[in-house]
């Protein structure tokens, strides 16, 4: 019962630490809980929603093909089951006007969906003819409830009016608010009905024992034989688009709050042995009076464990919580279903054993150090401070100079928050420089193009009427018309029989808009010459001199690379000689490019649609300057979120450990402020000095968090580019996020010294100058 | 007008609910004087020295020095005063062992701010010479024997030329050869003029003094002016 007492007792009057140290370990067990079991359930959902959503094998594209011959097609081997749907680019009407982007897909039969699967929301299942279900993350951009008519646009200058019947999940898709596009499922028969004979694509489940290429090859020979013509073959790729991308974020999330737990530990360790030291005394007189060591280690185990256990339950309940959270924001992200939160039970006991053993460790190394400490050395109390020569820096004035060696002095105990808050810190403008690069990839190639918008057309337009209208619109200050047309290289080996396709541009005669910023080599300027993007060249492996067969339809030819550009996704550009060996009468004419008025990008792409649609085309797309910009922040500061959540959660770590070692640095020196304020220190200056401490500590996170950011920066550029990023990027410095970091080094520098400086300018000074 | 007058001055701390630790008590001290306060552990002297220093409030009483009403200041204001008016020395130096004994002396100067001829480095090492330290002046104060520690804490008492010297058992903890050196250089700044209120319980350091006060229970017992 004194044992008891005498914790409880301990426990009251250092409740500052106490709940220090319950944060520390709160902290550090809920970031490991949360990013551990959110990556569990994330990896295992992504599975999980892809294998439902897309089991088949591959798909085989196919034109000249009737769909009603679907159904009596004779069996082709290797191929177990097929289905068979249409997908075509659409757009979908708003009020203003405008245009959003939509995927229309047109299912053979809503009640036997075999592959590329989309499960029902809300309202009728299936859709009847004339009504068309939207993709639930496209609902918040729909301007139409259930029941309503929505207007949509197809390529070939016809559009139509759908009933919005429900929505539909459609896991393989990313989130519309993220692409700007919605994507809608109709029956087959109404597609067709609206938009014409359209590439029918074959989705087929290979037989045990058979490859999937062998399926797909026997599909197209079946298909040739009945006189479709085969567009392209593609293996199913079994992941989800951003599977890869989310997977390393959240190892980066993981590894983070792996490293933030250790950081955690290492902080409660220094908080205990502060702790065990303000009992050092009282422990030697205990033990001058008979107590065995035992009986002493229990008693500062009990001290300890209770804050430690207290700590360690309230993370591990944080984090369950904390990774719902983190589930909730990786569903919305990749646009997919959580069944189950669920962890596996080994899993629960991984993290409760390395949080409990964590806990012991950080516990048992001060205790052990403080109970082996022998009885004369405990009773004198605290030795005189290490003498550290490499700390003294004479430039500085004394106080400051006392402020700096107070700060260092206990290095492992400075180097825990040095080393969180550097994470933190290095993680910020890593994802800030990474947020910039991306962007100065944007601006780079906004600014290399004259152009405000672009505007493509599903058909030639009648270029006297198109002409007259554009001239008309008071807003556009130049406009061109261009040709374009996809073409196939046929020399590049990606996933396609076919090849790979790309845009092919035919800048007008005397354009002033003129080509891209050429990179390497020069533009294409004789016939048969082309200049290819730079992400394209880096793709394919192709380079200046590169000699590639381009088709379209039934025409190819053969040209050389004589320059790379800078441009975002694969394209090719090129003179009216070369384009003139390709081009269909359909080829020409397909897009306006104009400079307009600044910042009235909106108004003139509305009116130069309206101009379009006059001519007797239909507009596809319109991308303003500011509209692309925009759309490409949000999408990469969606995915730049996680990193920001695993900087928080190491500098809430670092934050309670630099608070911790102020506290303690203060608490040790608690007789020589004592002194100081004896020889004449007021409260300014003793928070100047204890401030001194923090500023100190976090210039050197500062500085080290600036070192260690640009080698992850470019580990994380390097990961986008591996992964999802249709450019080459290279390293921008974002000077904000630096000044941003040293603002918040500086806030919480001023946060951990307001606690210790109150506490110790609170303290008579003859109290002060007596403690030991 | 005395340097320190105390009247009707006590201090209870709030354990002691028998009675007071010091006082009530009446004293007057004037400038130039030495004295040295004696009494028995738990006699009050080092009380008087913390009311005397506005290192502690006293319960009950006035405590003026250097026409200041000490318990009237603000704590802000106590040490803004303690910087240029009194210099005080421990038993255990109490030096700052994170900087070096020059800079020991630099910090207490930056503290009071006051103006000086030349330098503040060349009066802090003058200072240094004059208690014979110099040699040791970049030298962390635990380095430093417990004599020559002694001697660097009556120059930071010294160095903002404070008109009273406190010293709680100066020579407490430093063996006799070292004492024997401490009391001298006491003798001369005393003769230069200055105020020295000496807490002991060393009569040794006690003769020395021109004026003995024995406290005892809290309470002065007797007050002697002796000629040395």
């Amino acid at each position: 019962m004194v044992g008891l007492r005498k914790i409880i007792g301990d426990l009251r009057n250092a409740w500052g630490r106490v709940l220090l140290l319950i944060l520390a370990v709160a902290a550090g067990q809920s970031a490991m809980t949360a990013s551990y079991s959110a990556q569990i359930v994330a990896s295992r959902e992504i599975i999980r929603n892809v294998a439902m959503a897309s089991p088949q094998d591959a798909m085989v594209e196919v034109t000249g093909f009737d769909p009603a011959q679907f159904d009596r097609l004779a069996p082709i081997p290797g191929v177990a089951r097929m289905d068979m749907m249409v997908r075509l680019g659409a757009r979908y009407q708003l009020r203003d006007g405008t245009w959003l982007p939509m995927i229309l897909s047109g299912r053979r039969d809503f009640k036997d969906l075999r592959a590329l699967r989309v499960f029902r929301q809300s309202g009728t299942w299936p859709p009847r003819a004339g009504e068309v279900l939207i993709e639930r993350s496209g609902l918040s951009l729909l301007e139409a409830s259930q029941g309503g008519a929505i207007r949509i646009g197809f390529g070939d200058g016809q559009s139509a009016t759908l009933r919005f019947a429900g929505s539909v999940h459609d896991p393989m898709q990313a989130p519309s608010y993220q692409e700007n596009a919605l994507y809608g499922y109709t029956g087959l028969e109404t597609l067709v009905g609206i938009a014409g004979p359209r590439p029918i694509q074959l989705l087929l489940f290979a037989e045990p024992g058979t490859s999937p290429a062998e399926a797909a090859r026997a599909t197209a020979d079946a298909m040739t034989a009945l006189g479709a013509q085969v567009v392209r073959v593609v293996p199913t790729t079994p992941t989800h688009p951003h599977g890869d991308l989310m997977n390393g974020l959240l190892l980066l999330l993981t590894g983070a709050s792996v490293l933030s737990f250790a950081v955690a530990l290492f902080v409660s360790a220094s908080i205990i042995s502060s702790l065990t030291q303000s009992q050092e005394r009282h422990i030697a007189v205990l033990r001058a009076l008979g107590a065995s060591r035992f009986r002493i280690a229990l008693l500062h185990l009990g001290f300890a464990l209770t804050p430690a256990l207290v700590g360690l339950f309230s993370g591990a309940a944080l984090g369950a919580f904390g990774a719902r959270l983190v589930e909730r924001a990786i569903a919305w992200q990749l646009n997919l279903t959580i069944e189950s939160s669920a962890i596996p039970a080994a899993a629960e006991l991984i993290l409760l054993l390395t949080g409990t053993v964590g806990i012991l460790l950080a516990i048992a190394i001060p205790v052990t150090s403080s109970v082996r400490k022998p009885v004369r050395q405990a009773l004198q109390g605290a030795s005189a401070p290490r003498s550290r020569p490499w700390l003294r820096i004479s430039a500085l004035p004394p106080l400051e100079q006392m402020a700096f060696v107070e700060a260092f002095r206990r290095p492992v105990r400075t180097g825990v928050s040095v080393l969180a808050l550097m994470l933190a810190g290095a993680g910020f403008i890593a994802s800030a420089n990474t947020y910039a690069s991306l962007m100065g990839i944007i601006d780079g190639i906004l600014a290399d193009q004259p152009e405000d918008i672009t505007t493509t057309m599903s058909s030639p337009p009648d270029l006297n009427v198109l002409r007259a209208s554009l001239d008309r619109i008071g807003t556009v200050r130049h406009y061109e018309i261009w040709d374009s047309m996809r073409v196939t290289v046929s020399s590049i080996d990606v996933a396609s029989d076919a090849g790979v396709q790309m845009p092919l541009i035919n800048p007008s005669r005397g354009s002033e808009i003129g080509y891209r910023n050429i990179l390497a080599g020069r533009a294409p300027t004789g016939p048969g010459e082309i200049v290819i993007g730079e992400l394209a060249a880096e793709r394919t492996a192709m380079g200046i001199g590169s000699r590639v067969t381009l088709g379209a339809g039934e025409r190819t030819t053969d040209v050389t690379i004589v320059g790379v550009f800078n441009e975002w996704g694969m394209s090719m550009w090129t003179n009216e000689a070369t384009y003139a060996r390709l081009a269909a009468p359909e080829n020409r004419a397909r897009e306006i490019r104009a400079i307009v008025d600044p910042n009235r990008y909106t108004e003139a792409s509305i009116a130069m649609e309206r101009a379009v649609l006059d001519a007797g085309s239909f507009p596809t797309n319109s991308s303003t300057r500011a509209g692309f910009r925009s759309l490409m922040s949000n999408h990469f500061l969606n995915f730049l979120q996680f990193l920001l959540v695993a900087c928080l959660t190491a500098a809430l770590v670092g934050g309670v450990a630099l608070s911790a070692a102020v506290g303690s640095n203060v608490l040790e020196r608690t007789r020589e402020i004592g002194v100081l304020r004896t020889l004449g220190a007021t409260t300014s200056t003793t928070f100047r000095l204890v401030l001194g401490q923090s500023l100190s500590m976090t210039l050197l996170c500062l500085a080290l968090a600036i070192a260690a950011s640009f080698p992850l920066s470019e580990f994380g550029l390097g990961l986008l580019q591996r992964t999802a990023l249709p450019a080459t990027a290279s390293l921008v410095v974002s000077w904000t996020a630096i000044g941003v970091l040293a603002a918040v080094f500086l806030a919480l520098a001023v946060f951990a010294s307001i606690a210790p400086a109150i506490r110790i300018n609170a303290m008579p000074i003859r109290t002060a100058i007596a403690y030991e | 007008m005395p340097l320190i007058e105390l009247r009707g001055t006590c201090k209870a701390y709030a354990r002691e609910i028998l009675g007071y630790a010091l006082g009530p008590i009446d004293l007057s001290v004037r400038t130039g004087e030495y004295v040295a306060i004696v009494g028995k552990s738990g006699s009050g002297k080092t009380t008087l020295l913390n009311l005397i220093a506005g290192l502690d409030s006293p319960t009950r009483g006035d405590v003026h020095v250097d026409g200041q009403d000490i318990p009237r200041l603000s704590e802000n204001a106590r040490a803004r005063w303690r910087r240029s008016s009194i210099g005080v020395v421990f038993q255990f130096y109490q030096l700052l062992p994170t900087i070096s004994v020059l800079d020991n002396l630099l910090l207490t100067m930056s503290l009071a701010s006051r103006p000086i001829k030349g330098s503040r480095k060349d009066r802090a090492m003058a200072l240094l010479a004059s208690v014979g330290i110099e040699a040791q002046a970049h030298r962390l104060p635990p380095t430093l024997s417990g004599g020559q520690q002694q001697r660097a804490a009556i120059a930071r008492a010294l160095v903002n030329e404070p008109a009273l010297l406190l010293m709680d058992e100066p020579t407490g903890s430093i063996d006799s050869e070292a004492t024997a050196g401490i009391l001298d250089l006491m003798d001369e700044f005393h003769r230069a003029g200055r105020t020295l209120v000496v807490i002991t319980h060393d009569d040794d350091v006690a003769a020395r003094a021109a004026r003995r006060i024995t406290l005892h229970d809290g309470q002065i017992v007797a007050d002697e002016m002796r000629s040395v």
